[in-house]
């Protein structure tokens, strides 16, 4: 098992390695950063000039991508281009958020579509079956922006019209107020960003989960398990169960940069914020370091993502491990 | 001699005859994509959502004349008639916060979202498909170069990567899609790859290729023909994420800009007047997702209808 955790590991090596040098490409390969003081009067060549030597902008792309490169790797990602903090600090600050967001929504999504998709399975072709088949056509279907602005405009704006409790719309915490930075209060500001990131993968996963269970409960093993007489029940959740939830794992996994680009829009809506206000924030004022540091923790988000998903595969299928 | 010339012209002329015949006999039976028609017509939902997709197809197809039926041109802006309510002084579907024609402006901003899904869909699928083919087919270093460029590519921020992108360059309808195949065409290379895997080493492939035909001719004649219905799931499946795809860059600044209308810039042009106007978030954002969910639908049909294995029923 260990050996192969490592060797798994070992493998993202080169990725990683990869996608920091594609990255690093695209943004190079968009000009120079300090093109908007070329012009500008009040910036003489000299400053310039001494603005690029003090970034290193004088170097080449690719001596300047492993400076970047030998340096990350002693944990130093560079100082942002706009207010001089460090990349590294301005990220671990908000990255909490983000994994949290995304965190909790795969974890809710989970414990939503689970039974959703063992019900349908079950009761396959049923009024319940249809109706969800109906409503995850539907969620696949909305753009994620739009369910969040609905839901502002539904929860915020008229509830408040109509005199009912409404939820906070913007931010991770109040700013003010009884209760403001209390448990509650977080949670309560989490409930709409929440809802629109998770209703997409409620919806795919049920699916997937009733497919992969209908498709269980038609092998021999199922069939043997009937026969022998053991009891629906244990049938069901010993037996089909456990090995439709198998390929549920390696799903989740490759889900996670959906999860992220959804928490990236989402934190956009309500002003959360996480990683995504970072980089969107970064890309805007073209702040390379930034863009580059965020990009990069996203990356190994993802892959540290899809490493857990093949290690708990591993674990929950032996068959894996020697094949 | 004259004798045995003439029975043997009488021979090959009865034998073309009986060729002749047996064509002839083969044409009734259906060939598969007249099967797969039939299938998708039997299917009610998929013909009803086939319906509206064409209806709004050709909705934005024929903007000018939605302009020319509402009286409005797609950027007309009257500053005094702002925010006009739906139905109300001849907006159909009301104005937005620059005076605009909605419903005007939805025709329009229909013809770019639909392009953009169209175009991205297909040079994401020639793209993927052609370095999929390649991949499978060659093997050796080829495969592996490839697969592990797949895996940078899977384990990069994709969304972010793109707007990177939109925000460095200045991208029209054309280049954005040409940007989202560079990121996407993962998914359908690894599809193809897997499919021209296992033809590769059927045993029609390898007769093939024991009677002397070249790898042209096993790749078009042999493996194409039979990679194509899996790629027309995949596209029929891939259009209806590429228009949410569309809305999701244009709110965030980075798809099609403005003053060209799109669904997506729509929807992030109503947000800064969402608390006065409602129906202005809800409208574009129907489209979008009446769109999305109709071809999602005919995406399904298509399923069945090619493969009926691949249903997940």
């Amino acid at each position: 098992m260990g050996q192969y955790i490592l060797r798994r590991a070992l493998m993202t090596i080169p990725i990683l390695f990869g996608v920091t040098l594609l990255t690093y490409i695209i943004i190079n390969a968009s000009g120079d950063p300090l093109q908007a003081f070329e012009f500008n009067p009040r910036t003489s060549p000299e400053t310039l000039e001494a603005i690029r030597e003090n970034l290193g902008l004088n170097q080449p792309w690719y001596i300047r991508y492993f400076v970047w490169l030998g340096n990350v790797l002693q944990g130093d990602l560079g100082n942002s281009m706009i207010n001089y903090r460090p990349v590294l600090d301005s990220i671990l600050q908000v990255m909490p958020y983000t994994i949290l967001l995304s965190f909790s929504a795969i974890i809710i999504s989970l414990i939503i579509a689970i039974p959703i998709g063992i019900y349908s399975a079950l009761r396959r072709n049923g009024i319940v079956d249809r109706a969800f088949s109906v409503f995850s056509t539907a969620a696949y279907a909305m753009p994620i922006f739009w369910l969040s602005l609905l839901l502002v405009i539904l929860f915020s704006s008229k509830f408040r019209e109509w005199g009912l409790p409404y939820l906070p719309t913007s931010g991770v915490v109040s700013n003010r107020g009884e209760g403001a930075g209390s448990l509650e209060d977080r949670i309560t500001h989490l409930i709409l960003p929440l809802t629109a990131l998770t209703l997409p993968s409620i919806a795919a996963w049920s699916r997937y989960i009733r497919s992969s269970m209908l498709e269980e409960m038609n092998q021999d093993f199922v069939r043997t398990a009937r026969a022998k007489g053991l009891r629906n029940n244990v049938v069901i959740y010993g037996h089909a169960l456990r090995n439709a939830l198998l390929p549920l794992i390696t799903l989740v996994g490759l889900t996670i940069p959906d999860i992220f680009a959804g928490s990236l829009i989402v934190e956009q809506v309500f002003a959360y914020q996480g990683m995504g206000r970072l980089v969107t924030d970064a890309l805007f004022s073209k702040d390379y370091t930034v863009i580059m540091g965020t990009t990069l923790m996203y990356a190994v988000l993802i892959i540290l993502g899809n490493l857990i998903a093949d290690v708990a595969l591993a674990v929950a299928d032996p068959r894996i491990r020697y094949g | 001699m004259v004798q045995t010339t003439e029975a043997l012209n009488q021979q090959v002329s009865s034998q073309r005859t009986l060729g002749a015949a047996l064509e002839r006999k083969a044409k009734p039976v259906a060939g598969f994509w007249t099967s797969a028609w039939r299938r998708f017509r039997r299917d009610r939902l998929a013909m009803v959502a086939l319906a509206l997709s064409v209806a709004i197809v050709l909705f934005a197809v024929f903007a000018p004349l939605v302009s020319l039926l509402t009286g409005f041109t797609y950027q007309e802006n009257h500053l005094a008639q702002k925010l006009t309510p739906v139905n109300t002084d001849g907006y159909v579907l009301g104005a937005d916060g620059n005076g605009r024609d909605v419903l005007t402006r939805l025709a329009y901003g229909g013809r770019i979202s639909l392009l953009f899904a169209t175009l991205g869909a297909v040079s994401t699928l020639i793209l993927g498909a052609i370095l999929g083919a390649i991949s499978g087919y060659f093997g050796r270093w080829i495969d592996t170069v490839i697969m592990r460029t797949v895996d940078v590519i899977l384990s990069l921020p994709t969304l972010v990567v793109l707007i990177l992108i939109g925000s460095f360059y200045d991208t029209t309808v054309w280049t954005l899609a040409i940007f989202v195949a560079l990121v996407s065409w993962t998914g359908v290379a690894r599809l193809v790859r897997g499919q021209v895997l296992t033809l590769r080493s059927r045993d029609f492939v390898e007769a093939a290729r024991v009677i002397g035909a070249n790898d042209r001719q096993i790749i078009g004649r042999h493996i194409l023909p039979n990679v194509v219905p899996i790629v027309v799931v995949w596209l029929s499946l891939s259009v209806p994420g590429l228009i949410l795809l569309e809305t999701s860059l244009s709110y965030l600044g980075v798809g099609i800009r403005v003053p060209t209308p799109s669904w997506g810039n729509m929807l992030q042009e109503a947000q800064a007047t969402f608390r006065q106007s409602w129906t202005l978030v809800f409208i574009p954002g129907f489209m979008v997702f009446l769109t999305a969910l109709c071809l999602s639908l005919v995406g399904n049909g298509v399923r069945d209808a090619v493969d009926p294995r691949l249903t997940n029923e």
